[in-house]
């Protein structure tokens, strides 16, 4: 499963602005590409036209080599996992209900799905049987965003788009949730896109990293490359602060002489 | 006083039934229209604006005048359609505002994620939108309930039987036990409704599913229990059939007619008198094993219409009141002539046939507390205008409308008088305490002699003489057994009869019930 974006702009005003510009990038099969950058650098809207939860205005988005545009986009959207910013579970429906909510429009039978929705909260660690009954409200952060990347891979797709996963957990959960989902991912081996404006996730996780700024692509490479050679001062600048935090980390373990 | 409370529960299963039924049609239309206009406004913005303006506008009216006019625009047709629609359009602001607004406030990353799980914006608005806008929607639809619950009680004067009746009838006829008993019922079962409703929120809100099935199953018992009564009266009384006819020509000489299992609809005005006189025709049809429903305080066109078109089976008019509401006659004309000429225009124009006199007359005459008019050196009508820009005369409001005040201004030069429209059953009190100066008196008002008032001469006979007549509809008119029930009633009741009857419920605070059988005992006696 490769996709493809070739030139993709989008304006919400009429063209005076460009909120993407051209952006153009690939991501091969199983491979996870993260878009990295400040807020307003158009890394979510380029995301939201993989699914056409937002519609460009100009260049191609390409799954497999067919172009998304040419889908029917209920059905592109029900073929493509989605985990959103702020997690998204529907606080009226229990946490089974949330999980299976793909399978059922896709219209499987009550039985298939319900082993799947148990299969897959094992896959991210919580119980079917305790959690499977609760509403939303009644779980932590971290948990809520487990089931939220459970309901993406509901439908067992091929393609995964997540927008800021981890941000609203605290930096344990997020840490442990992190390597798990590089666990899953490396085991379920879907190609996935992902949004963060954290370069050190990105840094963490990539297979490649795209660094977008005002709507542009200002920096693209694998991220040992990035971090040897920032080819652009704005990367630079970005690699500065998690660099300075390692030295500072190094010097700190270096002087209580507990580092091996 | 227990006599008294032994009516009104009497007739409480069929004014309860009938006020459910119309509130809660009126309620179920209404958000079966108002929700899904609601989610279109959410859907098309262009069309959000007109839609509250037009809902908002309608709410101006007022609810009276909104039943009201309903009455023409369904043609003169009365009773349960027209106080439905009206209530029906009244009911849809609050849920339609309230459907807009707990749309448009759910938080735009539920809707985005509606439709990035593959929602189509059908299974979007089922599963995401409208349910977690329910408890907003719900809050509307309570607002609603007690809004429409309230003003079913309006319903009363275009027909619609409804707890108002109680209220109106108290209203009329001094009957405060009656006014209580309707407004006790009224806010009680507003109340209930409001709470049931509320919790059906909660369940909403709180998303349990057994709240919810709680307050629905106890909503369907209550309204279960409150048109039980009459939808078993509907399924008795369906296989009555109306035209008797055939076997009718065959035993009109027998002395018992019987209307067994034959349902009639007797009508009457908003005025003690009327009250009274429908009681004392139910008693005869009543005696005669007929199912008669009363359905009081219409106006006088409005149950004129009602009587053409069938609703109402049986009223009492007054000869003066047709000659100038109905037929426009200016000119008024000697008494029996007038009577000729209304029974003729009444059978060849609508089709009703005037049965007959009942025998009294009830004219409308000036009166003034008698010190008042000694003071003023007042005798007659004509005296009046030299005092006339210092004059209130207080009357009902549908006189002042009528033709004889137009003519009674001019006859006597009274434009100058001011006039103050007022129930006619705070009139006569009114005028012994000096609030207003002359009122639009009834002539067989018992209050005219126990408030010591006196009437002004009419020597230029502005006023029509207002013989009581019996009015049978165009069926009901084709129904011997019937006509020969009420053949007895013809002339039986003296002006003298009828002020002693009047008195017995405004001074003596008899029910109208209990005043309609001493009538009755007392005719039947004669």
């Amino acid at each position: 499963m490769t996709l493809e974006l070739r030139k993709v702009s989008k304006s919400f005003d009429g063209g005076q602005t460009m909120a993407v510009d051209e952006v153009s990038f690939a991501a091969g099969s199983g491979e996870l590409v993260v878009l990295v950058g400040e807020s307003g650098s158009g890394k979510t809207t380029t995301l939201k036209t993989v699914n056409r939860l937002v519609e460009p205005t100009g260049g191609r988005v390409l799954i497999d080599g067919n172009d998304v545009s040419d889908r029917d986009a209920v059905e592109l959207r029900r073929s493509i996992g989605y985990v959103f910013q702020g997690i998204g579970l529907f606080p009226h429906l229990s946490i089974a209900r949330n999980v299976g909510i793909t399978p059922t429009l896709l219209g499987w039978d009550g039985d298939r799905t319900t082993r799947r929705v148990e299969q897959l909260l094992e896959l991210v660690g919580l119980n079917p049987a305790e959690y499977g009954p609760r509403m939303p409200a009644e779980l932590s952060g971290g948990q809520r965003q487990r089931v939220g990347f459970a309901r993406a891979l509901a439908a067992g797709p091929s393609l995964m788009l997540l927008d800021e996963p981890f941000g609203a957990l605290d930096p344990i959960t997020r840490d442990g949730l992190r390597s798990e989902f590089r666990r899953i991912q490396q085991e379920l081996r879907f190609t996935a896109v992902l949004v963060t404006h954290d370069m050190v996730e990105a840094l963490l996780l990539a297979d490649s990293i795209i660094v977008m700024r005002d709507g542009l692509i200002v920096g693209h490479g694998r991220p040992a490359e990035m971090l040897r050679d920032p080819s652009d001062p704005y990367i630079a600048r970005l690699m500065e602060s998690p660099s300075h935090q390692v030295e500072q980390l190094s010097r700190l373990i270096g002087e209580h002489g507990e580092g091996p | 006083m227990t006599e008294n409370l032994a009516d009104r529960f009497a007739e409480l299963p069929h004014l309860l039934a009938g006020h459910l039924l119309l509130s809660v049609s009126a309620l179920v239309i209404g958000i079966v229209i108002s929700v899904p206009l609601g989610v279109a406004a959410t859907r098309m913005p262009r069309l959000r604006s007109p839609v509250l303006a037009v809902a908002g506008l309608i709410q101006t009216v007022p609810s009276m005048a909104l039943l009201a006019l309903m009455v023409p625009l369904l043609g003169g047709l009365i009773g349960f359609l027209p106080a439905f629609i009206a209530l029906t359009l009244y009911s849809m602001l609050p849920v339609l505002g309230n459907t807009i607004t707990g749309i448009l406030e759910i938080d735009p990353a539920m809707t985005e994620a509606a439709r990035g799980v593959g929602m189509t914006d059908r299974q979007s608005l089922q599963w995401v939108e409208l349910p977690l806008a329910a408890p907003i929607i719900l809050a509307g639809i309570r607002t609603a309930t007690v809004w429409v619950v309230g003003m079913a009680t309006l319903s009363t004067p275009v027909g619609a039987p409804s707890l108002g009746n109680y209220i109106f009838l108290g209203l009329q006829t001094r009957n405060w036990i009656a006014v209580l008993f309707g407004c006790f019922f009224a806010a009680a079962l507003a109340i209930v409704l409001d709470q049931l409703i509320r919790l059906l929120e909660r369940a909403a809100r709180q998303r349990s599913p057994r709240l919810a099935w709680t307050a629905g199953a106890a909503l369907t018992l209550i309204l279960a229990a409150g048109l039980l009564p009459e939808a078993m009266h509907l399924l008795s009384g369906s296989a009555a059939p109306r035209d008797a006819a055939p076997r009718a020509a065959t035993i009109v000489e027998e002395s018992q007619p019987s209307l067994a299992g034959v349902e009639l609809s007797v009508g009457s005005k908003g005025f003690t008198e009327q009250y009274i006189l429908a009681e004392l025709l139910s008693l005869r049809l009543e005696a005669a094993g007929a199912t008669v429903r009363h359905r009081p305080n219409m106006g006088s066109t409005i149950l004129f219409d009602a009587l053409r078109n069938g609703t109402v089976d049986v009223s009492i008019d007054y000869s003066g009141t047709i000659w100038a509401t109905i037929m426009q006659r200016p000119e008024p004309i000697d008494r029996t002539a007038m009577l000729i000429e209304v029974a003729a225009f009444l059978k060849d124009t609508h089709g009703v046939i005037t049965l007959g006199r009942l025998g009294f007359e009830n004219a409308y005459a000036l009166a003034m507390n008698r010190g008042r008019a000694s003071e003023l050196g007042i005798r007659e009508i004509g005296d009046l205008q030299d005092h006339a820009a210092r004059l209130t005369i207080g009357g009902d409001p549908e006189f002042f409308d009528r033709l004889e005040w137009r003519r009674l201004r001019q006859a006597y030069g009274l434009d100058a008088v001011r006039t103050r429209g007022m129930d006619s059953t705070f009139m006569y009190g009114a005028v012994r305490d000096g609030e207003v100066d002359v009122i639009t008196a009834y002539s067989t008002d018992g209050r005219i002699n126990a408030f010591d008032l006196v009437v002004l001469d009419d020597p230029e006979q502005a006023f029509p003489p207002y013989d009581a007549v019996m009015l049978l509809s165009p069926e009901a008119s084709r129904d011997p057994q019937l006509i020969q029930t009420l053949l007895p009633l013809v002339n039986s009741v003296s002006d003298e009869t009828m002020r002693w009857a009047n008195a017995l419920v405004d001074t003596d605070g008899l029910t109208t019930e209990e005043a309609a059988r001493r009538l009755h005992r007392r005719i039947s006696d004669r």
